[in-house]
């Protein structure tokens, strides 16, 4: 260990090109292109619902982005979001608002513990996050008695979703405005750099001092306000909390994460890349609807997209492409360990 | 799909171009429908613009269900647009909206959660665009923000289903017993629904005792693991003589796992008696094998029809009543010819 | 503060990802011991007061409703094993190989069928495992994408209930054999022969190697690449042997009857005690985990607790075991 690699060097890494932002003018120049030949109509709605659906599962693809960004995988996202609609519902019936703070407060907790178990107990947290997925799960069939729980009052849904500047709802811009604040934080803070040096190399970062175990635990309270905040507004919205939102959600925000430039590896990708690659996805799935194609494309779509990703990222297709470029062979250390064979 | 595209480019930026040109171009094919445009006026289905808002082709039920009203709907001439989910009320909400939005002569609304759907039905109606609730009954909040209810007659599928056990037990010659109830998912309208018809008939038979009623939530690997469990639980307080499995894969997974704990299955054998609700093919077969007692005509194709039959109504006579319910047939060994091919569909 | 606790060990192995496993040396048994202890009497002071728990009968349920879930646990093992994490779409996978398997039948005959489901459950899987080992892909992404696209393919190529084919007879896939059904034997077959495999044959022993330390098998010499191929091509194998059993148990098919699959046999890989990041792990701690799961679930549902209660008590188990185990291998290192 002779070099320490400085803070400097290892949140560099962390900054991937434009890719996303590409990404998401081919996609917005398709949007409006696409649907004018196949003889449909694009308006103004379909730019609200996609920042709709930015207000919900983009605030969960964002907090399941952070995680990713430190290099764990939370799947309780997905738990979270779905006991945040009902925590939202059930104790907010005579005020949403409490409903909203009761549940945000919940998942904080939640969020903490998680953190605590994934930092200072060195768990994987893609093991300690599935405990804590379908622990939730269960805990909001229990409170419900795996029932829908409605939300009377009707009108906290027209306040949320009534369109401003005709693409803009109030729940809309609340996301937006937790997102823009998370992305700064993430890009002109201590903590930003820390988060992605935690990323790179978590080792290189413990020794140049930054202390992992708080940030790892601070981390994942964000990621569960993100992802309850998302959740419990759109029950409010529907004016129900369901039990369990199946696992599409999960599927949509680690698609967008990806298409955002992050890697599961960690230590990539930019909250601002991630909300691009949200709206990107939003307008494919918006795209789809306008077109009202059958489920089995938008099943397709998204499968192909995670595989051609996966493929992006893989870091092995370089030396494979290499290695196909140059035929000769990879060199191989010779076999040195005793404990094998 | 996208995997060989990939091969031929080797700079990463060039990798997601081709697979979303994929994709796209795949979409453009699927894309149907014309414009929509409200012809608000009675008398003709020709020409006027329809909403379907169902779940998605994944499901078998829902595939057959969909295509009776789409087949029949543009062969009289409607324009219809077909929005899937896969049971996901957050997308429903938002295809309501993207309906609404093309202002349509009619939309007909499977809510995957009916009361999910609540706040996007009100919606529509402010907007004053018609919506015809189907499958699954509406919640009471919701009830007045639509045209109208078409839905499948499900107390009086519970009630079948309790009079083909209470028939099935007279003839296995159980004079007093264990009746256990496999549901589909509880927190849905539709179920209660069906086991009040169920219990209304049980409690009149208070001789036959239903000791559980247990959520599978339509799943019959749930099913079976209840049943097991069940079997055991009960083997040694008088066992169960009795079942109800709420669709006919339910039920084929207590007769299955009935079998396996070493349990005799039906009526004729002195057995366990087992009925249901919804019937599939393999009820069809477990009926004509005698080892379910009887089931009953919800069906997609049927209730397909049911339903085609009222929307072309609301679209020519501009109204129907406010909720229109189908009337069910039980069925047993003595009638399950009639009904094979209704029932085989899936 | 921590920075002399890091050991200078290869820069590719993350701080969470020790290796230490129980071969590696005797462990420090007492602490362990009482834990065990207590939470045996725990178990057993349960089990004692649950009203129809302990019986033959009860015992036979428990063991009968763990099979499909079993079969695919030992599945997840082999992939957790080769230091992959699992699969995220093996429920899926299960239910397209039960759809495929019965779209076969009427034209191919049984023999055939199952041997094309076997196949194609190996290539799809084989072609996932390619992805991961060769490209370094990320098991997640990859199989969570894999099963869209199964999903996808099967929804637009296939219909969407497959019937069993009047005529034929697979009702001997379900039946019980000397009291316990067909399906048991076969998990616990596959069971046996991946733990043989795994612990017997080169390939099966390089695989845990790669799981354990992937830098260091591959300076080593070892095909990596080929080896986490196999690794998924065996789970591809269980989870069409799960698809064919599951399309016997139905007598029908379709995408429904994944069901909650996927999470409830990763959980029971992890409840059994397996690493998900590789180092530890083996098919007889994967039927171990099913059962443990299966019997309080039973236990619950014998005390009268209804589904919510069984999931979040799957949960925390869960959690606790990954704890516990974490704690383990703390305390040996």
């Amino acid at each position: 260990m002779t070099t320490r690699p400085g803070m400097a060097r290892l949140a560099r890494r962390s900054r991937r090109g434009g890719l996303p932002y590409v990404l998401l003018v081919v996609m917005l120049l398709v949007f409006v292109v696409l649907p004018v030949v196949a003889g449909q109509q694009v308006t103004s709605f379909n730019y609200y619902n996609l920042f709709q659906v930015f207000a919900s599962l983009g605030l969960l693809s964002v907090a399941l982005g952070l995680t990713m960004i430190a290099g764990e995988f939370d799947l309780s996202v997905l738990g979270t979001y779905a006991f945040a609609g009902l925590v939202a519902v059930k104790l907010g019936a005579d005020d949403p608002v409490v409903g909203l703070l009761a549940a945000l407060v919940l998942a904080a907790l939640i969020g903490a513990l998680q953190g605590a178990l994934v930092a200072w107990f060195r768990l994987p947290s893609a093991a300690v996050s599935l405990g804590v997925y379908i622990a939730l799960l269960g805990l909001t069939a229990t409170i419900s008695d795996s029932k829908t729980v409605p939300y009377n009052n009707l009108n906290v849904s027209d306040v949320l979703d009534r369109q401003y500047l005709e693409i803009f709802s109030l729940r809309s811009i609340i996301a937006i405005l937790a997102v823009a604040a998370i992305a700064v934080t993430m890009t002109y803070t201590r903590f930003g750099r820390d988060v992605r040096a935690i990323g790179s190399d978590r080792r290189a970062s413990l020794r140049i001092g930054v202390r992992v175990d708080s940030i790892l635990v601070v981390l994942f309270v964000l990621s569960a306000l993100l992802s309850a905040l998302g959740g419990s507004m759109l029950a409010l919205s529907l004016a129900a909390a369901t039990p369990d939102p199946g696992f599409d959600p999960l599927i949509f925000a680690l698609t967008a994460v990806l298409l955002g430039g992050v890697s599961l590896r960690g230590g990539t990708g930019t909250v601002l890349g991630i909300a691009a690659g949200i709206l990107t996805l939003s307008l494919l799935r918006e795209l789809l609807t306008v077109l009202a194609t059958p489920t089995y494309v938008s099943s397709l779509a998204t499968g192909g997209l995670l595989l051609v990703v996966a493929f992006a990222a893989a870091p092995g297709l370089n030396a494979w492409w290499l290695s196909m470029r140059r035929p000769t062979k990879r060199v191989a250390e010779p076999p040195s360990l005793s404990r094998v064979g | 799909m996208s995997v060989t595209g990939v091969r031929q480019v080797s700079r990463r930026t060039h990798l997601l171009t081709p697979a979303i040109a994929l994709v796209l171009a795949m979409s453009a094919c699927g894309g149907g429908g014309g414009e929509a445009g409200a012809t608000n006026s009675a008398g003709s289905v020709e020409g006027k613009s329809v909403a379907l808002i169902s779940c998605g082709d994944f499901n078998r039920w829902c595939q057959v269900f969909n295509h009776g009203i789409m087949d029949d709907l543009r062969s009289n001439g409607a324009d219809v647009t077909y929005l899937e989910s896969q049971f996901d009320a957050a997308v429903q909400s938002q295809q309501v909206d993207q309906a609404i939005s093309q202002n349509p002569d009619l939309i007909i609304l499977y809510a995957a959660d009916a009361r999910a759907l609540v706040p996007a039905m009100r919606r529509a109606q402010q907007r004053d665009i018609p919506i015809i609730n189907v499958v699954s009954a509406p919640a009471p909040e919701g009830k007045p923000y639509i045209t109208s209810s078409v839905e499948p007659g499900a107390v009086e599928l519970g009630k079948n289903a309790g009079l083909n056990l209470i028939e099935g037990l007279k003839e296995a010659g159980v004079t007093e017993g264990n009746v256990v109830a496999v549901t589909g998912t509880a927190g849905t309208i539709e179920v209660p629904l069906r086991m009040q018809g169920f219990m209304s008939v049980m409690d009149q038979n208070p001789q036959y005792k239903v000791v559980e009623t247990q959520d599978a939530n339509w799943d019959p690997q749930k099913a079976a693991q209840i049943s097991q469990q069940l079997f055991a639980k009960y083997r040694d307080k008088g066992g169960i003589q009795g079942a109800f499995g709420m669709s006919d894969d339910l039920a084929n997974a207590i007769i299955q796992t009935a079998k396996q704990a070493g349990v005799t299955v039906g009526a004729a054998n002195k057995g366990l008696v087992v009925v249901s609700s919804n019937c599939y093919k393999v009820g069809i077969d477990n009926i004509e094998a005698g080892d379910q007692y009887g089931t009953s005509t919800e069906s997609p194709g049927r209730y397909s029809e049911f339903v085609q039959k009222w929307v072309n109504e609301y679209l020519t006579k501009g109204s129907i009543e406010k909720e229109i319910i189908q009337e069910e047939v039980r069925i047993t060994r003595a009638n399950v010819g009639e009904w094979k091919d209704t029932c085989s569909v899936i | 503060m921590t920075a002399e606790n890091v050991t200078a060990a290869d820069p590719d192995t993350t701080v969470r990802a020790p290796v230490p496993s129980e071969r590696r040396g005797p462990s420090s048994s007492a602490p362990r011991m009482l834990w065990g202890l207590v939470v045996l009497v725990a178990v057993s002071a349960l089990a004692l007061t649950t009203d129809g728990f302990v019986s033959v009968a009860n015992a036979r349920a428990i063991l009968s409703s763990v099979s499909f879930t079993g079969i695919l646990a030992v599945g997840t093992v082999v992939i957790m094993l080769s230091g992959n994490l699992f699969s995220l779409s093996i429920g899926t996978s299960a239910a397209v190989s039960s759809m495929l398997f019965l779209y076969l039948l009427p034209d191919v005959g049984f023999v055939l069928a199952v041997l094309l489901t076997l196949v194609a459950g190996y290539a799809t899987f084989a072609l996932q495992g390619a992805i991961v080992g060769r490209l370094d892909g990320n098991a997640i992404i990859v199989t969570i994408g894999a099963g869209a696209l199964q999903v996808g393919a099967v929804t637009w190529l296939l219909p969407g209930s497959v019937q069993v084919p009047d005529g034929v007879d697979i009702g001997f896939l379900t039946r019980s054999v000397l009291g316990l059904p067909f399906p048991l034997y076969v998990f616990l077959a596959v069971a046996l022969l991946v733990q043989c495999w795994l612990h017997y044959s080169a390939t099966g022993r390089q695989v845990e190697l790669v799981g354990e330390n992937k830098a260091a098998a591959r300076a080593a010499g070892l095909p990596t690449g080929k080896l986490v191929t196999v690794a998924f091509a065996v789970a591809g194998l269980c989870t069409a042997i799960t698809g064919i059993l599951l399309a016997g148990f139905n007598q029908n098919a379709n995408l429904a009857v994944s069901g909650t699959f996927t999470f409830d046999a990763i959980a029971a890989a992890i409840v059994g005690g397996s690493s998900v990041i590789g180092g530890r792990g083996s098919a007889a701690r994967a039927v171990l985990g099913a059962v443990i799961i299966a019997t309080i679930a039973n236990m619950l549902l014998l005390r009268g607790f209804g589904t919510g209660v069984r999931v979040l008590v799957e949960g925390i188990v869960v959690v606790l075991v990954v704890v516990a185990a974490q704690r383990r291998k703390r305390s040996i290192a």
